[in-house]
């Protein structure tokens, strides 16, 4: 599905990611945890295209940057930008016609229903709370049910109902054959969900976790501050 | 491409449906609009008074200066990857299934609306512009086609510039550097002119408007095309407007087809861009990106409302110069300039300093430090009263001014051999004006919030201004002209000034104490 080989980005002379190799397969739900300036976004960046970088990055077997791949993925950024003078529901109708989406109308308004998003539906991008533009970033990356997604922080500025509703999302685009990629420091809020952890520090894969291997419940914790020089 | 188009209709449609909602707001933009139709029959009626208009040189002067001006800037900056695009375009098209150089043709036409729009205001001078520099009948519609032009292809070219300067580190010095070389060689030859004949003005006026431009590429066709505004439109001007449409077309189609990865260029400038606004909706600078605060040994001792005043100014001492801006040293060695070069008398020079810099203040629009305040909510909570608070954000700014009018008109002045209490009172004049543009932006953001008054601020300051210019203005005049009293009149000027800007503190005085205001 999502396949990212020995790929190496600098800024300028600070080395941001060195040489990140991973696969994710159909149907997996994936963690980048790390602590602040690991590298996580960068990586994320790179293969949602925005970022120049050396090695490969494939989606589907077709490189990231084509069209072709990127009619299959979503990417839902850490900070969430919308179009000012676009109404809510426009956000999507553009959605539909930059993907070329048919028949979406039924799945929009589920997912609106799902992010309290339903009664705001004529609401401009710029009278939306920062909350209620993260909900609908997310209602835009799942419009196209994608086969990959990439999540960068998803949970910032959420409430306790819509952290809720996305984790049971993340499971049913698991169920639906999505590769999901969540990035995040915030160890507990993918509990219970993942089925591979990435541990990034200083611009590398520290360290991987698989469920299967985890026995205890602290086993990710320990692993994470073991790798990243932390303490509990 | 159907989805970037979706994006610009509903964009323009749902800005027009909020208008609709506010109607003072509408009312005033419609003003404006119908200001701007009138302006364009007014202009159309009006002959070139013969005493007025300048001479048909020095306006072909000031057009290859003002083309050297925006192409050397505007090359320069674009090196260092400015933006088309918002975040929220980096979010959304970046990463859709649609075609780069759509998306790029998308950013251009955005960015091209927002020039245009700026020149729609500005063109509200025109009249003005039309009696002084002699333009033909139909010039206007010349003028527009060839700003239009020089923006897009300076827009177009800078992206070749910064593609090409990409594929390999070290192109972009390279670059630059050419650039700047070029434009030394252009100008080489009015100093060396100056040297002969000792007469800098007539040596500038005589080198940017001698026919030898045509053969500088770019800078020669525009200034062909410009010129057409006094010459008329003859095949000369056809000619050159073609050469320019056949370059900038060359440039879309090659930058259209190439494989330039420039999104991560367009990320960071869309970052810096995003940083800028706030910054600027702040009332910051827009150097955001050199930007560096030094450690400074400052105690702020003052207390109650002064205390805002005393961190405004423990900031500027951490930016590095404090009260003196590049502007300031600008307006000095422009100062100097004049005062060398321009056979006049030499109070005159000074007093013609005072109105170019005084119509430069309310074309240039500065963002004051009080807006910074308006944004943090400090600024309410202070238990002091608002017109106390108003004062202590709106000081430094003031302070500013008075720094950057002792600099420039005192050092001209003296150079000028003019008069101490002239040069004292010119001073007072330069800051009240300053005053009166200060709380009259106040005033607008009262009457219009945050968002229209930064939209509507540069079309106030050049239609309203004039007027607020003219009521110290004018008794001035008469006093200067029935005393010969310069130092007389200028005071007369700073006090009425003086007296206009404590009347709009008074009314714009809201804003300080009602964050719904603001």
């Amino acid at each position: 599905m999502l396949k990212v080989s020995k790929v190496i980005k600098y800024y300028g002379k600070l080395l941001a990611v060195d040489e990140i190799s991973f696969e994710i397969n159909k149907g997996e739900i994936c963690i980048l945890l790390g602590p602040n300036g690991a590298g996580k976004s960068t990586i994320l960046k790179c293969i949602a295209g925005l970022l120049r970088y050396e090695g490969s990055i494939y989606i589907e077997g077709h490189p990231n940057k084509s069209i072709e791949a990127k009619r299959l993925f979503s990417y839902v950024p850490e900070t969430p930008a919308l179009y000012d003078a676009l109404t809510v529901e426009e956000h999507m109708q553009f959605i539909a016609k930059a993907y070329r989406l048919k028949d979406y109308e039924e799945y929009k308004s589920e997912i609106f229903e799902r992010f309290d998003l339903s009664d705001k539906t004529e609401k401009l991008g710029r009278e939306l709370s920062k909350g209620m533009q993260q909900k609908l970033s997310i209602c835009t990356s799942v419009l196209t049910r994608p086969s990959v997604i990439l999540f960068d922080e998803p949970m910032m500025g959420l409430d306790p109902k819509a952290i809720k509703e996305l984790k049971k999302l993340f499971l049913e685009l698991k169920e639906a054959g999505c590769a999901v990629l969540i990035s995040t420091h915030i160890i507990d809020s993918i509990k219970d969900i993942w089925d591979r952890i990435f541990i990034m520090h200083k611009g590398k894969i520290a360290s991987t976790m698989d469920r299967s291997e985890v026995t205890g419940d602290n086993e990710v914790e320990e692993r994470f501050f073991a790798v990243t020089g932390g303490t509990r | 491409m159907s989805s970037l188009i979706f994006i610009l209709r509903r964009s323009l449609i749902n800005n027009i449906k909020e208008l609709l909602k506010k109607p003072g707001i509408l009312i005033v933009y419609v003003i404006i609009g119908l200001l701007m139709i009138t302006s364009a029959i007014v202009s159309g009626r009006t002959e070139p008074a013969e005493h007025i208009a300048l001479d048909p040189n020095i306006v072909k002067a000031i057009f290859t200066g003002y083309i050297l001006f925006i192409c050397t800037f505007s090359l320069a900056a674009s090196l260092g990857g400015g933006s088309y695009f918002r975040m929220a375009d980096v979010n959304f098209l970046f990463t859709a299934p649609l075609n780069a150089g759509s998306i790029l043709i998308y950013g251009f036409v955005k960015q091209m609306a927002a020039n245009i729009l700026v020149m729609a205001f500005i063109s509200l001078q025109y009249p003005n512009w039309k009696r002084m520099f002699g333009f033909l009948n139909g010039a206007g519609w010349l003028l527009i086609f060839a700003y239009i032009l020089l923006i897009a292809f300076t827009s177009l070219l800078g992206m070749v510039l910064y593609s090409w300067a990409l594929r390999k580190p070290g192109r972009k010095k390279i670059i630059r550097s050419l650039i700047y070389a070029a434009i030394i060689l252009i100008l080489l030859p009015i100093p060396v002119q100056t040297i002969r004949t000792g007469d800098l003005l007539k040596s500038t006026v005589d080198w940017l408007s001698s026919g030898d431009f045509k053969y500088v590429p770019v800078i020669g066709w525009f200034s062909a095309v410009f010129q057409g505004a006094v010459t008329g439109i003859d095949r000369n001007v056809l000619l050159n407007a073609s050469y320019l449409l056949i370059a900038s077309v060359t440039a879309f189609i090659y930058l259209y087809r190439m494989d330039t990865d420039y999104f991560e260029d367009a990320l960071s400038g869309t970052e810096l861009k995003e940083a800028m606004l706030t910054s600027v909706r702040e009332g910051k600078t827009t150097a955001v990106s050199i930007r560096r605060y030094r450690k400074v040994n400052y105690r702020i001792r003052l207390e109650g409302s002064m205390a805002i005043f005393q961190k405004q100014m423990l900031e500027k001492r951490k930016t590095g110069i404090w009260l003196v801006s590049a502007r300031s040293l600008l307006f000095l060695a422009g100062g100097l300039i004049a005062a060398f070069a321009l056979p006049l008398e030499n109070v005159l020079i000074l007093t013609i300093l005072l109105g170019v810099y005084a119509y430069f203040m309310m074309i240039i629009t500065m963002a004051g430090p009080w807006e910074g305040e308006l944004s943090s909510h400090y600024i309410y909570l202070i238990p002091a009263p608002p017109l106390n608070k108003m004062f202590a954000s709106t000081l430094p700014g003031i302070l500013k001014l008075l720094v950057e009018g002792t600099l420039i008109f005192g050092i001209t002045g003296i150079v000028l051999k003019v008069h101490p209490l002239v040069i004292l009172t010119i001073i007072g004049v330069y800051v009240s004006t300053g005053g009166v543009f200060t709380y009259f932006d106040i005033i607008l953001r009262r009457l219009f919030g945050r968002m229209h008054s930064n939209n509507l601020r540069v079309f106030f300051r050049i239609f309203l201004s004039f007027v607020l210019l003219a009521v110290a203005a004018v008794p001035a005049s008469i006093i200067i002209a029935l005393t010969q009293n310069y130092a007389l009149g200028f005071l007369a000027a700073a006090i009425i000034n003086t007296f206009l800007s404590f009347l709009f503190m008074l009314l714009g005085v809201g804003v300080f104490s009602n964050p719904e205001l603001s």
